[in-house]
């Protein structure tokens, strides 16, 4: 385990303390302005669209074990399945860690429950465990897609290599697809395959977008400030690093005149 | 108190774990060589006792010199080991610590040649020195030149960290300063340099790269050593997989070949004084590791070794063949609380031997009642018990120990033949979901599309070598190669960090809110009774 260096300690106080101190401003009725985000956005049209076209649903939330990028991935697979129970569309969620199957399970119900049509669909039939390898699972998802065809396929979550099996797989069903990922090395491969992209930290927004909860809302205004009084330390320490080794940097300019 | 409000304090108590091992210094339980002791570079002392320095590896592969004084009698620290020169923070020559290690005592004291692992993980030969070996000034980096000119000899690491320095060695002959150097070149070709220096600050090149009789090219240097005889040197050199070679190196002239001995393969780098009835090394000796002694170190473990030998080639290894010598090597705790970790690991692997009992049973019971009533499709029921049964009694019979035979022949066929293969073939078709892909994204139907197929064609031009031919003839900051690396080290990576930050930002906040209890998402369908 690694431990915080001095400059780590000071930063993980202020960045804690300023979320929390929004959270409290946002708890308190303090409004906040959040901006939109096409990705997150486009849920309720997608899911419309496959209700249209009489298709499923698919929500895959990636390859997370348990840790707060599942929940954040859980949070919005609530969301959309809230949104297909109001039109009575069943979700299907592909599963890849054993772990994640029961909670899984817990949102897929709950959210039916409360749309009051907890017994519309079978939860073992919407719900399943593929397996735990990244090949067999990209394979059975995508062929998981062939076979049912949904309208719109949602990808939120930590994605490998699989990650353009399923989502040129759900691209030649036709589906309207929406990717959320923490992992920027798949970013690319949903850019070019996915209709909508929602990038790193946005992701970690979805949670706040959808349920509109301030103590949500208050943790993403922290995180903003955090953001920004660390592009401010990337600067200042830029500028202290060429003084430093150079000396003044107007003069480090003239040479290069 | 109701169930939710238990299992939040749990999981508050669960994280606190966490939050106060991370938070803790790492000086509390840990030190400096916490984790590694490697690279020794040792110098005799007048009174027979030796002064070895030696890289420590500390934190995220940082590391630091230290410095142990070793009773030759009893071959034990007389002192505690210490940090003497640590990393810089605004040098760029070794900010990321040290590497390879050479010691050479002189009239004013010691100097000390080292490897400056510079940020991009290339090494640059630096050197320092020490009136008494613990208050150490540094003098920044050795540039050998060629003739006096100011054109830098091949000496500084190159941008990759394919090019530069593997290891170093260093002697005094007749008051002249002579550093022996392994470079390693693209293109695997690696070659022994001689740098020389009356005053150990201005330097240049002795001739040509060292014509070593059984120097492999293509071989990477491991270990050079180097001890004045006379007017010659006589240089102790270790390339990968070879066995040490004793060469004598005359100041001009071919060098030659005293002869040449297997040494243990742990042995990685070494340092060699003169004593009374022959020489004694001081070696750096690593091993790959199934599992790393703690979560921090890499899967190499790393410790200092003696051995003596009569004629320089015949070693045998005294102490620390097993265990590290003296007070070297130690293998410190990183806080106190990092003493439970093993434990909370090992709970965590009962749990989840009973939860993988009880899948099993479930998916036993789950596929025997689908073919029990013919529902849906059998077949794939009956899949699962083909394979569950084979693959269990293959793995049994065919890894227990005293068996194998037909049995391994089996687990091998089906684990290496069969599934191996067919995870290679399905991660190899994504290949042709790359080009479709692909295809769609590079139509040019914006501006933002267009900036991304030239970013592409310049990028993948770049980095082969047509790229260079067709560009060939520009000024070499506008050739294709150049503008590639600059488009990946400077645009894409400082966006790829920008978003690196957002997604750390956004992972702590989460986290925070979660283990507080504010945030409901991980409680939810908990019973509030």
């Amino acid at each position: 385990m690694e431990h915080a260096s001095p400059a780590v300690l000071v930063l993980f106080f202020v960045f804690c303390g300023l979320v929390l101190w929004q959270i409290q401003r946002a708890r308190s009725g303090k409004r906040v302005f959040l901006r939109k985000i096409a990705g997150l956005d486009v849920v309720e049209e997608a899911v419309g669209r496959a209700t249209e076209m009489g298709r499923p649903i698919m929500f895959n939330p990636g390859l997370d074990g348990i840790c707060v990028q599942l929940f954040c991935a859980l949070a919005c697979l609530k969301y959309v399945v809230e949104v297909a129970a109001r039109v009575d569309m069943p979700v299907l969620v592909p599963v890849h860690q054993p772990v994640t199957y029961p909670l899984a399970q817990e949102f897929w119900k709950e959210a039916y429950a409360e749309a009051g049509k907890p017994n519309l669909f079978r939860v073992e039939e919407c719900i399943r465990y593929l397996s735990p390898d990244q090949a067999a699972f990209g394979a059975a998802t995508a062929a998981w897609i062939h076979r049912d065809r949904p309208g719109a396929n949602f990808m939120f979550g930590y994605y490998g290599y699989e990650a353009l099996f399923i989502a040129e797989s759900g691209q030649k069903a036709g589906a309207i697809q929406v990717a959320a990922t923490h992992a920027y090395y798949q970013v690319p491969f949903f850019i070019v395959s996915c209709d909508y992209t929602v990038i790193g930290e946005e992701f970690f927004a979805a949670g706040a977008y959808f349920s509109r909860d301030p103590v949500q809302i208050g943790s993403l205004v922290g995180q903003d400030i955090s953001k920004i009084i660390i592009l401010a330390l990337i600067v200042v320490g830029s500028i202290l690093a060429i003084v430093l080794k150079h000396g003044n940097p107007l003069a480090l300019l003239l040479q290069y005149q | 108190m109701n169930k939710k409000t238990l299992i939040k304090l749990l999981a508050f108590v669960a994280g606190l774990y966490f939050v106060l091992e991370f938070l803790l210094p790492e000086k509390v339980g840990g030190d400096f060589d916490q984790f590694e002791v490697r690279s020794p570079a040792a110098v005799r002392l007048s009174d027979g006792s030796y002064d070895v320095w030696y890289v420590g590896v500390y934190r995220r592969g940082n590391s630091a010199v230290g410095l142990v004084s070793v009773d030759a009698t009893r071959a034990q620290a007389t002192r505690r080991p210490e940090p003497v020169l640590r990393r810089g923070v605004f040098n760029e020559y070794d900010q990321k610590g040290f590497a390879g290690l050479a010691a050479i005592r002189r009239a004013g004291g010691f100097d000390l040649f080292y490897l400056g692992r510079m940020l991009d993980e290339t090494l640059a030969l630096c050197r320092a020195t020490s009136a008494d070996g613990y208050e150490w000034t540094k003098t920044g980096p050795v540039q050998l030149l060629v003739d006096g000119s100011d054109r830098q000899f091949a000496i500084s690491p190159g941008k990759t960290p394919e090019a530069g320095i593997t290891a170093t060695a260093v002697a005094e002959v007749n008051r002249e300063l002579t550093v022996f150097v392994a470079r390693r070149a693209l293109g695997g070709v690696n070659a022994i340099l001689r740098g020389q220096s009356r005053d150990g600050q201005s330097w240049s090149l002795a001739g040509k790269p060292l014509e070593l009789e059984g120097f492999v090219v293509g071989a990477e240097t491991q270990a050079l050593a180097a001890l004045p005889d006379d007017a010659d040197v006589l240089l102790w050199v270790k390339q990968s997989g070879d066995p040490l070679r004793l060469y004598r190196v005359p100041p001009d002239g071919t060098p030659k070949l005293l002869g040449s001995v297997d040494l243990p393969a742990e042995v990685a780098t070494l340092s060699v004084v003169r004593e009374d009835d022959g020489y004694r090394a001081w070696l750096g000796m690593a091993r790959k590791l199934d599992t790393p002694p703690t979560p921090e170190s890499s899967r190499e473990r790393t410790w200092i070794a003696q051995a003596a030998s009569p004629d320089g080639l015949d070693w045998s290894i005294e102490r620390g063949a097993d265990q590290p010598v003296a007070a070297l090597g130690r293998m410190g705790q990183p806080t106190y609380l990092s003493r439970a970790l093993p434990r909370a690991s090992q709970s965590l692997e009962v749990i989840s031997a009973f939860a993988l009992g009880l899948a099993v049973v479930n998916l036993v019971f789950l596929h025997g009642k689908k073919i029990a009533q013919r529902d849906g499709t059998p077949v794939h029921s009956l899949a699962f018990f083909a394979a569950f049964i084979a693959m269990f009694l293959f793995t049994y019979f065919g890894k227990s120990a005293g068996r194998g035979g037909r049995w391994e022949v089996g687990y091998n066929f089906m684990f290496s033949n069969l599934q191996q293969s067919m995870s290679s073939a399905v991660f190899s078709t994504i290949g042709f979901f790359m080009v479709s892909a692909a295809y769609r994204s590079f139509r040019v139907r914006s501006l933002e599309a267009g900036i991304m197929m030239l970013s592409a064609i310049i990028v993948l031009l770049g980095l082969v070598p047509i790229g260079e031919v067709l560009t060939g003839w520009a000024p070499p900051s506008l050739q294709l190669p150049a503008i590639a690396n600059k488009l990946l080290d400077l645009v894409s990576s400082s966006a790829v960090r920008g978003i690196y930050f957002g997604i750390l930002i956004g992972a702590i906040a989460m986290s925070l809110r979660m283990w507080l209890g504010t945030d409901e998402t991980m409680y939810r369908g908990i019973d509030a009774r």
